[in-house]
């Protein structure tokens, strides 16, 4: 089930890509403002299914584009963090000794740093655009990865397929790669998933309280909910709705994480013949 | 003594499964006597665990009791089971739902059987041993769940004893070095009864001469307690283990618990201190505090022996208790426990994949093979005639010591899906001696004195030529 | 088969390994671990040796070492190297052993540093070693974390194949078919994974893979512990027809004694890291020498009811690695230890204590109150006792040490002398222990033993220890 929210999200971000207009969005870079009813809207179908938000913007339509937009830098973080992290932590428990020390150190360095504060400072330091909230959490984020690869890749090594394969004659890297580096793969697979989930929230929480892209009118899930927040108590669902779209993102990552962990077990792959 | 301690019958035991039921008992019949050593023996999956998981009704999540009756000493344990659990069948698929009231009825009276009447040890002791409690704590625990009357028996006897007539019994018995028995006689008759197997204790230790251990017994007299403890036990005795409730309150308060339960918790380790001393601990006082990963294989295997015996239970069930241990300190856990079996007199079912040590220690042997028991024999019948083609398949594979043939003769195949089991006997697949009839359910015949087996070949009783 | 004259394929000597024992991830403590502490081993060409021993004997680690899967703390290993050279090293190493040389310069050295560096295989560079490798393997005891649960069965085999560039894919694919087929396995297992295959089947395929490259020399890490009895059988007899097959040869390891003296020619017996005993495997088990030996075989259960045999009984433990006994490894549970075996005064305090404390020896009862025992060092200790000492008591006490002794205290076989010393509280007695002497391994009645109980002509002790020591062992 959780494959099939992801999917649907997934196909809303493509979508947006190419033909907003299939689902109702007409600008998928923008959000389209009505100058005219400025008041937030309750949800009237079948004009504004979610009602609008200030200024007078639809939030159906925003988002939707907001969901790729989101999706597209959650992605972005996850993936850039967790080829960074598994690549050094790989590295890390092949080469153990001295390095493996000083990369593990270098991780514990940033893996004690809060997001928040560190997300702060990189605003303030490179500027409060959508892409420097991305720098500062792939920052944060692949210390994991590189701790849990390197757990993974230390007892794999230990493996008896492992050394037999070196009694088989057959080079380190070569055990590192086709050997090591799959089955370390797997367990990282799900927690990718996993995270693919928390990162939205972070994200949207890091836009929330005030990065925001140079283009104000970028259709993004945090952006929006900051926006509403001042008519929160007499206008609830201008934070409701995109409050839901991140909430239900992230069940359904989790979900997809841990369909994605059976799917991935090599017990079945056989079913699949 | 007739009848005998154990009688499984019948019993049938399967394991439901999202992808269908795993019949991993079939329909297992065998019987314990009194003081007997009853082997189980057969390779992996044949069941063997589930067996004595199923006598202890300890059968795990997903597993029933299908049918079947387990008789312990005249209890059926198995009374309710029809009661236990539903079986519903939907859309094809077996669901297996718990009545949730009969199985706490059910546990409650087990508690009361298992640890004091039956006892088990596993092959893995780490495992059973819980790592955060002493070897100490763990035994005493046992020592005061199941043995809280001898506890106080043997406080009261010391606090009535007397010096002088201990140290009469003691010198008696060193001179004409009594049995155990003849000194639980003696004792009883100057009233000491409580104190026998403390005075035995001391007699049969090997560190101090014999002076010494005349002065230690008569010593015991000298421990006595005070009044209120004396009370407190004397009314402990009469509610059986209750506690009254005019103490409860007070024995929950921390520090005057201790002059209560002080004496008790006192008295229990030292009973756990006799008792490593008996499976022969080395070390014993330190080990008491000790932790089970501060000890080796061989001696937690002797802590949960000890702790296995603690209630002297009338039937002991080791599953594979020496498995993991090297064969040096396997001789020597062989050893105790038949030393303890003499000592004892309990039943023992002894659960192995090893031919060997089954030979070692027992006295009748059942074989099993894919959830049936295929043959039962007295152990030398067994190994000098074994009727059943799988028993024979299986004597044949092993490596014979001191024969050095070149080639073991191997069973063809592998052991079938129990949950789609071959029609009617399950070595049908791979018996060199399979026929038409073998594709229905075998009888269970006698093929001599003692001696029963479950096959075709056998129908009349005797062995038939192809 | 008599391969008594057949070359050595695999000799290792020296062999050492120390593991350094870690508090925490990463401070590393002056404590090792002794696993494997100066064994000689050798392997002839199509011969089967069986190594065998208990857990912590080290038997695991000498496997890896062998295969030079694991890099040693000392030793040489030498692969298909010129028998007379090797010989030669080993002679040297020995004599080495035994006279330590005075300077760097010894000659002993230089030949044998010259030769270890041409032929020790853990000298050797890449070239060299992949040529090792290529001759050489092995089969782990568990077959179920020995295969990449991610290969298929076909491309666990075809590994060794491709790392060696054996040939075209076509090439090794007909390889893999061949030795699926020699190892009993039908081509429908090509395309499976591990597992959907039974530990029996994955065995075969681990052996499968071993074969792959034609090696001369394959380790068994207790291939069969982790099966049962059926298919242990069935797996020993693909074991027996291989080897036959392609004059393989075999370092097989187990702790199942009674399997390996179905498969092996020579057996060789670990304790506490280091060999024991070694020889024919049929001498070792008719007629044992080390104590260990005739404890350990003596243990083994036999699967026949009718067979009486008396068990010896180890007491005590396998001893600790990290600190393992001096001398004779064995000595603190050997029934005839006696003076040079390896007692010290901390071992063997204790039980003299004993003596005069425990009441059983009347007559020293002036002498039971002790005031302070101390260790002067490892052969001396002292014992200060409240009251007068008399030459009487002396002998007193060599009378009631001597009888302790034939009881089975063994410790205090090594009292060499005891003196009376005059000291201010009551008198002091100080106990002299004979130095012990590190056993060597020595050729008896053909085989190989590593025990003060023997010299080169037999048994060494009086007579009564003879009986007792093969009186207590029938076949």
């Amino acid at each position: 089930m959780g494959l099939a929210i992801v999917v649907a999200y997934a196909a809303i971000a493509v979508i947006d890509f190419t033909y907003p207009q299939l689902i109702g969005v007409e600008n998928a870079y923008s959000m389209i403002p009505d100058y005219v009813n400025t008041v937030p809207q309750p949800p009237a179908w079948p004009t504004h299914p979610f009602g609008t938000t200030f200024p007078g913007i639809d939030l159906y339509q925003a988002i939707m584009a907001a969901i790729r937009v989101d999706l597209w830098y959650s992605f972005l973080i996850v993936l850039v963090g967790a080829i960074i992290g598994i690549t050094l932590g790989v590295l890390a428990a092949y080469f153990g000794g001295y390095i493996d020390e000083l990369l593990m150190r270098f991780a514990d360095i940033f893996l004690s740093i809060p997001y928040l504060p560190f997300a702060i400072a990189v605003g303030f330091i490179l500027g409060r655009e959508l892409s420097d909230v991305s720098i500062a959490l792939i920052l944060v984020w692949w210390p994991l990865y590189a701790r849990y690869a390197r757990g993974q890749a230390l007892s794999v090594k230990e493996s008896a397929f492992v050394e037999a394969a070196k009694a088989s004659g057959v080079g380190s890297w070569r055990i590192m790669i086709r050997h090591v580096v799959p089955n370390v793969l797997t367990p990282i697979f799900v927690q990718v998933s996993l995270d693919l989930g928390t990162v939205v929230q972070i994200f949207a929480a890091l836009t929330f309280i005030g990065f925001a892209s140079a283009n104000a009118l970028l259709p993004e899930l945090g952006a929006l909910i900051s926006r509403g927040f001042q008519y929160a108590v007499t206008a609830p669902w201008v934070v409701f709705f995109p409050g839901m779209a991140i909430l239900v993102f992230a069940i359904g990552m989790n979900l997809l994480g841990d369909g994605l962990r059976d799917a991935l077990d090599p017990k079945y792959r056989t079913r699949r013949r | 003594m007739d009848e005998p301690l154990l009688k499984v019958e019948g019993l049938r035991i399967g394991f439901v499964t999202r992808t269908g039921v795993i019949q991993a008992i079939d329909d297992v019949s065998f019987e314990i006597n009194s003081g007997e050593t009853f082997g189980l023996v057969g390779e992996t999956g044949c069941g063997k665990s589930q067996t004595a998981m199923a006598i202890m009704r300890l059968t795990p999540e997903g597993g029933v009791i299908e049918n079947g009756e387990i008789n312990f000493n005249g209890n059926n344990l198995t009374k309710n089971i029809k009661h236990e659990f539903v079986l519903i069948k939907k859309n094809g698929q077996v669901r297996l739902k718990r009545n949730k009231s009969e199985l706490k009825r059910l546990n409650t009276e087990m508690g009361k059987i298992r640890g004091k009447h039956i006892s088990m040890i596993f092959q893995e002791p780490m495992t059973s041993l819980n790592p955060l409690h002493s070897i100490g704590k763990q035994i005493s625990e046992v020592v005061v769940k199941h043995n809280l009357d001898e506890i106080i028996d043997r406080i009261l006897s010391r606090d009535n004893s007397d010096g002088e007539q201990l140290k009469e019994m003691a010198t008696l018995a060193i001179r004409q070095k009594v049995t155990r028995e003849r000194l639980l006689e003696l004792a009883r008759t100057k009233g000491m009864e409580g104190l026998a197997d403390q005075i035995w204790f001391i007699i049969n230790r090997r560190d101090i001469g014999s002076d010494q251990k005349i002065q230690a017994v008569s010593d015991l007299a000298e421990r006595r307690i005070g009044t209120v403890t004396r009370k407190f036990l004397t009314t402990l005795k009469k509610t059986q283990g209750k506690i009254p409730i005019k103490y409860r309150v007070l024995s929950k308060i921390p520090l005057v618990k201790n002059r209560f339960m002080g004496a008790i918790v006192e008295e229990a380790r030292a009973i756990s201190y006799e008792l490593l001393s008996l499976v022969d601990m080395p070390n014993a006082r330190t080990v008491l505090d000790q932790y089970p990963h501060e000890l080796s294989g061989g001696m937690r295997q002797r802590a949960m022996i000890a702790m296995s015996i603690a209630a002297k239970p009338r039937l002991v069930i080791a599953d594979e208790p020496t498995s993991a241990l090297d064969v040096t300190v396997q001789a020597q856990i062989l050893d105790l426990l038949r030393d303890l079996k003499k000592a004892f007199g309990a039943s023992v079912l002894f659960i192995s994949h090893d031919f060997a040590v089954i030979a070692e220690i027992c006295d009748r042997v059942g074989v099993m093979y894919a959830g049936n028991i295929v043959e039962i024999a007295d152990l030398k019948e067994l190994f000098a005639n074994p009727k059943h083609p799988y028993t024979q398949g299986l004597l044949a594979a092993i490596p014979k010591y001191g024969d050095k043939r070149e080639t073991l003769l191997a069973i063809k195949g592998t052991v079938p899906d129990l949950m789609h089991p071959p029609e009617g006997c399950r070595f049908n697949t791979r018996c060199p001696r399979a026929f038409e009839k073998c594709t229905q359910k075998p009888p269970w015949v006698s093929v001599g004195k003692e001696h029963m087996v479950l096959c075709w070949l056998f129908e009349d009783g005797q062995d038939h030529v192809e | 088969m008599s391969s008594s004259e057949r070359e050595i394929l695999l000799a290792g000597v020296g062999l050492k390994k120390h593991f350094p024992v870690m508090k925490g991830k990463w401070t590393r403590r002056a404590k090792h671990v002794h696993a494997v502490d100066g064994v000689d081993i050798f392997v002839r060409k199509g011969e089967v040796v069986g190594l065998v021993g208990e857990s912590g004997c080290g038997k695991t680690t000498l496997g890896r070492l062998v295969l030079a899967l694991l890099e040693p703390t000392e030793g040489a290993l030498f692969f298909d190297a010129p028998e007379n050279g090797t010989r030669r090293y080993a002679e040297i190493r020995g004599d080495i052993d035994r006279n330590p040389p005075r300077n760097k310069g010894d000659r002993r050295f230089l030949e044998a540093h010259s030769f270890e560096r041409e032929f020790s295989v853990f000298r050797f560079g890449r070239k060299n070693r992949r040529h090792f490798r290529r001759n050489t393997h092995i089969v782990f005891q568990d077959p179920n974390s020995s295969l990449d649960p991610r290969m298929l069965i076909k491309e666990i085999i075809a590994e060794p194949l491709k790392a060696y560039h054996y040939g075209s894919r076509k090439e090794i694919q007909q390889r893999v078919l061949s030795l699926l087929s020699q190892c009993g396995l039908g081509p429908e297992f090509m395309d499976r994974l591990p597992h959907e295959l039974s530990g029996g089947l994955r065995q075969r395929v681990a052996i499968a893979r071993a074969l792959a490259m034609s090696p001369k020399f394959i380790v068994l890490d207790e291939p069969t512990s982790a099966l049962d009895v059926s298919v242990q059988a069935q797996i020993l007899n693909l074991l027996k027809q291989l080897r036959c097959d392609f004059d393989l040869s075999f370092l097989f390891i187990s702790h199942h004694l009674v399997v390996v003296r179905h498969m092996a020619d020579r057996i060789v017996v670990m304790y506490a890291g280091q060999i024991v005993e070694s020889g024919e495997s049929e001498q070792v088990f008719s007629h044992p020498l080390h104590p260990y030996t005739v404890a350990l075989l003596s243990a083994v259960p036999i699967a026949d009811p009718n067979a009486h045999r008396e068990r010896i009984l180890l007491p005590g433990e396998i001893p600790d690695l990290i600190n393992p006994p001096g001398g004779c490894r064995f000595h603190p549970r050997c029934q005839y230890a006696f003076e040079f075996c390896g007692w010290s005064a901390q071992e063997t305090l204790e039980p003299f204590t004993t003596v005069l404390t425990s009441g059983r020896y009347p007559e020293l009862g002036r002498l039971s109150k002790i005031v302070r025992p101390s260790i002067i060092d490892s052969y001396n200790f002292e014992i200060v006792v409240d009251g007068k000492i008399s030459d009487n008591d002396v002998q007193a006490i060599y009378g009631a040490i001597r009888k302790e002794t034939e009881e089975g205290v063994r410790s205090l076989s090594a009292v060499e002398e005891i003196r009376i010393q005059p000291s201010g509280e009551g008198s002091t007695l100080a106990v002299k222990l004979h130095h012990y002497i590190d056993p060597k391994l020595i050729n008896v009645e053909g085989h190989w033993v590593k025990c003060h109980l023997y010299n080169e002509n037999g048994i060494k002790l009086t007579s009564q220890s003879q009986a007792s020591l093969h009186g207590k062992y029938e076949t």
